[in-house]
């Protein structure tokens, strides 16, 4: 049985008539698969990529809008800011979410730690988050250190 | 030479053929996913870029130069139009800010970007009761006892609110304000009394309402027989117990039935203490440098004091 197929096989190969027209078409197909297969990922991975620079954008300034919002109700605030700090924002296509919390007497007494977190798009499966750590003076509010805590990623 | 002869291929020049052809198709494929990109990615990437500059440029700008800007073409790219749109809070110390950018001429926006502002600048704060009440704006009082602080006209029927305590036994009321290191706090008051009696009024400032711990300025007026004097102390009180700071004695001065101002200002570790304008003392002391305010009041015999216009000022 093995011989056989073997025999078959050689023959096939050694075999140099007329396959012109199968030949031809599965070229065509191939490469009209391979040419839309190839278009279609590099348009799609190219929009999220577009995407995805919007989001950390928009969650990097709802980032710093939470600290701002925060250090405003420290200092203006008949009432003491919750804690967390939740706000969201509509975008015309999406919506975000800023979420700030603050530990006081933190790293060391008589200062505030603000760590504020921005998502976009807010409850979607994918979404970007970025956060900041901004350490400020309890009493005059102060910035005495501000940066990016973690870096973005995707969930 | 046999190769130029042939009338077919065979099956595995086939397969040459087609990983070749798909190498090719592979490499102008990615020419062509590039010239697809143009239209609509690549200009949301450059409205995004200059969304973020526009955005760093108000951030590094003065809060009262942060304003609307209607839709109008981008200047550095005729390709967008783009608008900034604020919007500012009662009190003009936030302001909520969104930067869009469209294509030219469209009305779907290619970004949007939003961010917060707030005034940073020294803060002033002032309660005049016009609103007919001691709670917020600007601040919620916590009169003790409660029940005995009022607010009300004074004249009667004037318009003019005042914040009026009228009892012998001392009482104190406080605003809910979180506090502040160098500022200065100004007061209005009038004593309203018949000549004979002795009427107390405390200031208080860099005080913990919760620790009761801080300065306070004690401002002692009499009118009793041949007792007629103001003395004006200033102490230090740490857990309940007073520490005299400086101070000032008037002689034949009394604060009965006219408007005074006492104001003072913490610089540091300097504490000035004005009445109706004039120097009191100025002491120093720096065991405390932050802490918010409270107002007291006791007599001997009946009387009605009015506090107006309680303003503090951050004075760094």
């Amino acid at each position: 049985m093995v011989k056989f197929f073997l025999k078959k096989g050689v023959k096939l190969i050694k075999n140099k008539k007329g396959y012109t027209l199968i030949f031809i078409i599965v070229i065509l197909l191939v490469i009209s698969l391979m040419l839309g297969l190839t278009l279609t990922l590099n348009f799609v991975s190219r929009a999220k990529v577009g995407s995805f620079d919007v989001y950390r954008e928009e969650a990097l300034y709802i980032a710093e809008a939470g600290v701002k919002e925060l250090i405003w109700q420290f200092k203006f605030s008949p009432t003491q800011p919750p804690n967390p700090l939740i706000f969201d924002i509509d975008f015309e296509n999406w919506s975000g979410r800023g979420e700030v919390s603050f530990r006081r007497d933190y790293p060391v007494q008589g200062q505030i730690t603000i760590n504020s977190k921005g998502y976009v798009p807010y409850n979607s499966s994918i979404q970007v988050e970025r956060e900041l750590e901004v350490i400020v003076d309890s009493q005059t509010y102060q910035i005495l250190k501000w940066e990016e805590k973690s870096l973005e990623y995707i969930k | 030479m046999n190769i130029l002869n042939r009338k077919g291929f065979n099956f595995i020049e086939v397969i040459i053929g087609v990983v070749i052809i798909s190498l090719i198709v592979i490499s102008f494929s990615q020419l062509f996913s590039f010239s697809l990109d143009l239209p609509y990615i690549s200009q949301r990437s450059k409205a995004l870029y200059y969304a973020t500059k526009e955005m760093e440029k108000l951030n590094n700008s003065e809060y009262s130069n942060i304003s609307s800007i209607s839709k109008t073409p981008y200047p550095d790219d005729l390709d967008f139009d783009y608008e900034i749109l604020v919007s500012e809070n009662a009190t003009q110390n936030k302001k909520d800010v969104w930067i869009n950018f469209y294509e030219h001429g469209k009305t779907k926006k290619l970004v949007e970007l939003y961010s917060k502002f707030i005034k940073l600048e020294r803060l002033k704060i002032c309660d005049d009761f016009q609103d007919g009440n001691d709670s917020y704006p600007p601040w919620n009082w916590s009169p003790n006892p409660s029940g005995r602080w009022s607010i009300v006209q004074f004249p009667a029927n004037s318009g003019n609110y005042r914040y009026r305590y009228a009892r012998r036994q001392g009482g104190y009321s406080y605003p809910d304000w979180s506090g502040s290191s160098n500022y200065s706090l100004s007061i209005d008051f009038y004593i309203s009394s018949s000549l004979l009696n002795s009427v107390t009024l405390r200031f208080y400032g860099r005080y913990n309402n919760s620790t009761n711990n801080g300065y306070m300025v004690e401002v002692y007026t009499t009118n009793f027989w041949f007792n007629i004097y103001t003395e004006i102390n200033i102490y230090k009180i740490v857990n309940g117990t007073t520490y005299y700071l400086g101070g000032n004695y008037y002689e034949n001065m009394v604060l009965f039935n006219s408007w005074h101002n006492l104001k003072i200002e913490f610089i540091d570790n300097r504490i000035n203490v004005y009445l109706d304008g004039g120097i009191v003392d100025s002491p120093t002391d720096n065991q405390f440098n932050f802490g918010s305010i409270r107002i007291y009041a006791s007599g001997l015999r009946t009387y009605t004091v009015y506090f107006d216009n309680i303003c503090i000022e951050e004075t760094q």
